[in-house]
């Protein structure tokens, strides 16, 4: 065991310039796990696999402060709007005492909870009006899917996702929970509904866990989807709510997205549908349907770290909420989201505006691959990211230095880097090699740098 | 049919401390807008000095677009971490300069317990807590087995108590339980008293012999007080274990502090704390998790500008400490003239232990945790609240912690209530509260 733990740590070492900024003393050179418990060895090693974390987000670009940075492509954040949401905010917010205190903080004091029912009821068109009692709120949705793996599954229980997905749930439900993700291939197959039998991939991949004697406990979708920016039809959540409750399984539908959608002139697919506003009488009961939602994405507010399930289900509810003290929002943090979500005039115009500047992003972005050749999962229209090919340019030769096992996609990866562009291998983990998650949603200059850099880098590996 | 996993219906069935207080948070008292509400005399938080800091952020914060982004990682940006050293290198007087590197921030003091209860120790092995002690410790960690401490008459600050904790260790080893770190709460909760040198000397040695984690808990630090006059032999002031070479005495594996914002600086609601550790394994295990607790970019940015505002913190900290003396001396002469015994000696904290035994029963020493219990039942009927000592792990019945750093009015108030209760407890001797409880 802790010869194993040496290697990878040997390995990680190696990829600790490429790690997001390293917690202090993160540059082990002692390997003596000895003082830890064996649960805190293990879930340390598995942050050491390389090519864990996104490259570069500790030697960002700058064109002023840092001109040889690396253009993070990999991290998905919307630098589009967050002037003008800080200027809302220092405009705007006054904070109070009890936004100091415990019952100000916690499951986001009096206020939020009510004041982000009623934004989703605004804009997700629920079948029935979503509650302030339907709402948990922890501080962001890593920890809600952290507390949601540890009450809907035991350790070796599995979570089935299809394929590509956002590369973290395995993290967040794995790290301390133990929860696997389970991959299902998609074979051809639209993953949003857009033709063939989707939900028949899902039956297969859960045949295929229990036969292993993985206890599959929910199925999991990103809609809109991460990384391709695609959206589920309404019959595939339909299809997906009757096979959550044939099996008696959870469904959760992480909705983180929903109003980071765009006009796409070019798609003929379908746009943005919650799950919420499916009638779910006779398809799926209220114990097994869950949305994730929070202020991340749609404000462009990471920053805040509030992230919010939605859910009827009591016993879940009084599971997570025994745990939330744990991953408790901010008094603060729940004040400035409160104020946002009350005013209804500033979040419409927000949002008009979000959605004109992805859009502009995405046209821009996927002009730039079409002129230099590069394909692309098309129809996308949602989302920061483009979903791009860059099979084309692997190279036969596989560098063992960067990685526990030859694999070019990391030599591709680890050449981008080196050109100072930041693209994350194998992250979302499609069934075939070397796609890669583009985050457009950048200062134009930013997103003209890194997109230049990217185009000579793949020249160059011809 | 459950949804939810095994450990899941755990969590469901274990909300009692939440509910407690949800159910009181529900019904706060205000004496404008709510004054039939429950008076939270239980809460370890510090009103008084809530405007001040409310006020200094309002005029002070204006945010970057970078605050609203993720941020340099989830252990705290290093500016954060800087400020959190220079603050302990102000205040805690360590023995050499603290290091931006050996800080990892977190959602608070709560937060890093939990994730310590995962790096430190497989389920079931051993913790040892005095008492008695902060109600939460026993569910932060997680499913440890938590070992009280009984220091059976002798003064748990003192060097004499370290024998308590020798054969606390001995006697779980016997009974099969591993024992992997010691906690202390320093100055401590609920007793309000600072561990004497020599015993914290001490400590790191036991830690040390029998190889095992010294946890320190050091949230109250500045939160210290002097009343005027006081007769005892004078309160012990705080020393911070970092003040020590703790070389001498512990590896640097094994020592770890933690601190934050929630009580020296009034902003529990804020969700910003600290641990301090040297062992570079165990940071590299909390990385693991830190994810699941990462402070929000904007409460790091508020964390900052108090921690690197000098003038403003040291006049923070001293009014603090003022206001600390008055509510304390308030509380006091209430309780002297209700003839409440209580813990004289305390000199930090916001809280008194207050002795309410010859009213709950007249033969003292008949008095059984279901008494306490009826008691409790009793307070909710008269809209008052303190923490019992069952939930603190106190060795005896009728012990309970009073949180008293509050306007005067309010304190005056909820007194008087819990006045009445003993009163009514003294005449009916708690009949009906008892079978209630004895039901249940």
């Amino acid at each position: 065991m802790l010869k194993k733990i040496v290697t990878l740590l040997l390995c990680g070492f190696a990829e600790a310039t490429q790690l997001l900024q390293p917690a202090p003393s993160l540059f082990v050179n002692s390997v003596d796990m000895s003082t830890l418990s064996q649960r805190g060895a293990k879930s340390a090693a598995l942050q050491h696999v390389p090519w864990r974390f996104a490259p570069g987000g500790n030697n960002r670009y700058d064109k002023d402060k840092n001109p040889t940075g690396v253009v993070a492509f990999a991290t998905a954040e919307n630098n589009l709007v967050q002037d003008e949401l800080v200027k809302y905010v220092n405009d705007n917010i006054t904070f109070q005492a009890t936004d100091f205190l415990y019952r100000g903080s916690t499951n986001g004091g009096a206020k939020f909870p009510k004041a982000m029912a009623s934004h989703i009821n605004a804009f997700f068109k629920p079948f029935s009006p979503v509650q302030a009692s339907d709402l948990i709120t922890t501080s962001g949705l890593t920890p809600m899917h952290h507390l949601t793996a540890l009450s809907i599954g035991d350790p070796g229980d599995g979570i089935l996702v299809g394929r590509p997905i956002y590369g973290r749930f395995e993290l967040d439900f794995g790290n301390v929970a133990g929860l696997k993700i389970v991959y299902a291939d998609m074979d051809g197959v639209d993953p949003f509904g857009e033709n063939g039998d989707v939900i028949e991939r899902y039956e297969i991949a859960f045949e295929k866990a229990l036969k292993s004697g993985i206890k599959v406990k929910a199925v999991m979708i990103v809609n809109p989807n991460n990384p391709t920016g695609r959206c589920y039809t309404k019959d595939a959540l339909v299809g997906l709510m009757k096979f959550a409750q044939k099996h008696k399984i959870h469904l959760i539908s992480d909705e983180v997205y929903a109003l980071s959608t765009f006009d796409n002139k070019t798609s003929r697919y379908s746009s943005f549908t919650s799950v919420l506003s499916i009638n779910r009488t006779n398809l799926i009961s209220d114990d097994l349907l869950h949305v994730f939602y929070g202020m991340s994405k749609d404000f462009g507010a990471a920053g805040l770290k509030l992230g919010c399930i939605v859910t009827q289900d009591a016993a879940l509810k009084d599971a997570i909420s025994s745990n939330t003290r744990f991953s408790g929002p901010s008094g603060m943090s729940a004040a400035i989201a409160t104020k946002i979500l009350e005013d209804k005039a500033f979040v419409s115009s927000f949002i008009t505006l979000s959605r004109e500047r992805i859009r502009d992003a995405y046209v821009y972005t996927t002009k730039f691959l079409d002129e230099i050749g590069v394909q692309y999962w098309k129809g996308g229209n949602a989302g920061f990211f483009i979903y791009i090919d860059l099979s084309p340019y692997l190279s036969g030769n596989s560098s063992v230095s960067m990685s526990a096992s030859d694999n070019p996609e990391f030599d591709l990866a680890q050449k981008l880097l080196d050109a100072g562009v930041g693209l994350h291998p194998r992250e979302e983990h499609w069934e075939k090699p070397a796609f890669f998650r583009l985050v457009f949603t950048q200062e134009r200059h930013v997103l003209q740098e890194g997109l230049n850099r990217l185009k000579s880098a793949l020249q160059s590996t011809k | 049919m459950s949804t939810l996993s095994a450990r899941g219906k755990g969590f469901a069935n274990a909300g009692k401390i939440r509910e407690q207080y949800e159910e009181i948070w529900a019904n706060v008292y205000d004496v404008n807008t709510n004054p039939s509400g429950t008076i939270n005399l239980g809460t370890a938080e510090n009103y008084v000095m809530l405007n001040a800091v409310t006020a200094y952020i309002n005029d002070h914060i204006n945010f970057k677009g970078t605050d609203v982004n993720y941020g340099e990682g989830p252990w705290g940006s290093l500016r954060l971490r800087k400020a959190f050293a220079k603050h302990m290198d102000k205040y805690f007087k360590p023995h050499r300069p603290v290091a931006s590197d050996d800080i990892l921030a977190s959602t608070g003091c709560t937060s890093i317990c939990e994730m310590l209860g995962f790096s430190l120790f497989e389920p079931g092995e051993g913790l040892l807590l005095s008492r008695p002690i902060y109600q939460a410790f026993q569910e932060d960690f997680g499913l440890l087995k938590c070992i009280f401490v009984p220091s059976k008459g002798i003064d748990q600050f003192s060097m004499d108590a370290i024998k308590c904790y020798q054969e606390a260790i001995k006697e779980s080893e016997a009974k099969g339980i591993k024992v992997r770190a010691i906690l202390l709460c320093n100055p401590h909760n609920p007793l309000g008293r600072c561990y004497e040198p020599d015993a914290l000397v001490e400590y790191m040695k036991l830690c040390q012999k029998y190889e095992i984690h010294l946890i320190v808990d050091e949230i109250y630090a500045l939160s210290v007080y002097k009343i005027p006059g006081n007769s005892n032999s004078g309160p012990l002031p705080f020393k911070s274990i970092l003040s020590f070479d703790t070389a001498q005495y512990i590896d640097k594996e094994y020592l770890h502090v933690l601190y934050g914002f929630s009580k020296d600086l009034a902003s529990g609601g804020l969700r910003l704390g600290c641990i301090w550790t040297q062992n570079s394994s165990l940071v590299d295990s909390l990385s693991a998790q830190a994810f699941f607790n990462q402070p929000s970019n904007l409460c790091e940015t508020i964390g900052i500008s108090i921690l690197e505002n000098d003038d403003w913190l040291d006049k923070f900290v001293a009014t603090s400490q003022k206001r600390l003396a008055e509510c304390s001396m308030v509380a006091r002469s209430l309780l002297d003239e209700y003839g409440i015994g209580y813990n004289r000696g305390a000199s930090a904290g916001f809280f008194l232990r207050i002795d309410l035994r010859q009213f709950m029963m007249k033969d003292v020493d008949s008095i059984t945790w279901d008494h306490e219990r009826a008691f409790q039942l009793l307070l909710k009927k008269h809209k008052v609240y303190v923490t019992d000592g069952e939930g603190l792990s106190s060795e005896v019945p009728g012990f309970f912690r009073l949180c008293y750093v509050k306007h005067e009015a309010e304190v005056r108030l909820g007194l008087e209530r819990l006045h009445e209760a003993l009163s009514e407890a003294g005449t009916t001797g708690m009949a009906e509260e008892l079978d209630e409880v004895r039901m249940t």
